[in-house]
């Protein structure tokens, strides 16, 4: 490989954002010929540097953002369902309990479950979100008006 | 006519050529890696020091050798499964940069001109695409990729 040839490939691999390291043949004409071998080093360093002279919070990456779309899409299907399995009191319970439970009127019982708080934070290392949120549900009904309140947590992402 | 150096000799050039050779490898390796491919490097040269000819360009020589010592190292790393928590390939390296290099860098990027500082800054700083950047000036695709691989070029030849 020439050096022009040699130049070329190194900057395709730049702009495709690949590591120039991970091409054997570039690896080969770097071996065999010290003087890009220095130069290459040095740029090396000097990408790596650059990168850090932006304050994180500035930086976009397509990872970040397909992180935070996927995790508010998250959110969105499990308040969906939530809503779903509210409305449709037929649907198994979250929680199932083996208590037996007298027949209760449907004008006494508690409440519906909702959402009483939702939080969307972004953690570091960018790739990770964490999303959590508090939901106030009926998991056990009857003549004694028992509630449990029952918090979800998501994991990080 | 090959002309082996003596072993006193080849030592001697060893310890004057170890401090480029340990900022060479720093440039390339992981945190914490150098110095180990820095011994391999220096083991093996040692072991090879009879095919070492005095008269031919020793530097270079060692610096390609450590290079060669650095790939077989990030081969090995690469084929290591990743134990728990670690992670699976061999990073760029992440060194914590010191505010005098990035001061140092800082001042060439202030030499370079505009358009190709932007591109340096857009497209390794603030992670923007090629495509980004080329509807961000208004230029065509390859005018940006030329600019921006003249820029990296300049980069270096500002610090020299």
């Amino acid at each position: 490989m020439n050096h022009r040839d040699y130049e070329a490939r190194l900057h395709a691999c730049l702009d495709a954002g690949r590591d120039p390291l991970d091409d054997a043949e570039l690896c080969e004409h770097l071996a065999e010929h010290a003087e890009d071998l220095a130069v290459f080093a040095a740029l090396r360093a000097d990408l790596h540097t650059l990168a850090t002279l932006v304050a994180p919070t500035r930086r976009r990456r397509a990872g970040v953002r397909l992180a935070v779309t996927t995790a508010i899409a998250t959110i969105a299907a499990g308040l969906f369902l939530l809503l779903l399995q509210l409305r449709n009191p037929a649907a198994a319970p979250v929680c199932t309990t083996t208590a037996s439970m007298a027949a209760v009127p449907a004008a006494t019982l508690p409440a519906p479950g909702r959402i009483l708080a939702a939080n969307l934070e972004e953690q570091q290392p960018r790739a990770h979100v964490a999303a959590s949120f508090t939901v106030h549900q009926r998991l056990l009904a009857s003549t004694s008006a028992t509630l449990e309140i029952y918090e979800t947590r998501s994991e990080v992402r | 006519m090959h002309q082996p150096a003596s072993d006193a000799t080849f030592a001697a050039f060893l310890q004057r050529v170890e401090p480029a050779v340990r900022q060479f490898l720093r440039r390339l390796c992981a945190p914490g890696d150098a110095e180990d491919v820095l011994q391999e490097t220096l083991a093996k040269v040692w072991r090879l020091r009879g095919s070492f000819d005095a008269r031919q360009n020793g530097d270079a020589w060692l610096m390609q050798a450590a290079f060669r010592c650095f790939c077989d190292h990030r081969r090995r790393a690469q084929r290591r499964p990743p134990t728990h928590g670690e992670p699976e390939s061999t990073p760029a390296p992440a060194a914590p940069c010191p505010t005098e290099l990035r001061d140092e860098l800082q001042h060439r990027l202030a030499g370079l001109p505009p358009l190709e500082r932007d591109l340096l800054l857009g497209f390794h700083a603030h992670g923007r695409s090629l495509r980004e950047l080329a509807a961000l000036h208004g230029l065509p695709l390859n005018t940006i990729k030329s600019h921006l691989h003249r820029a990296r070029q300049r980069l270096h030849e500002e610090n020299r």
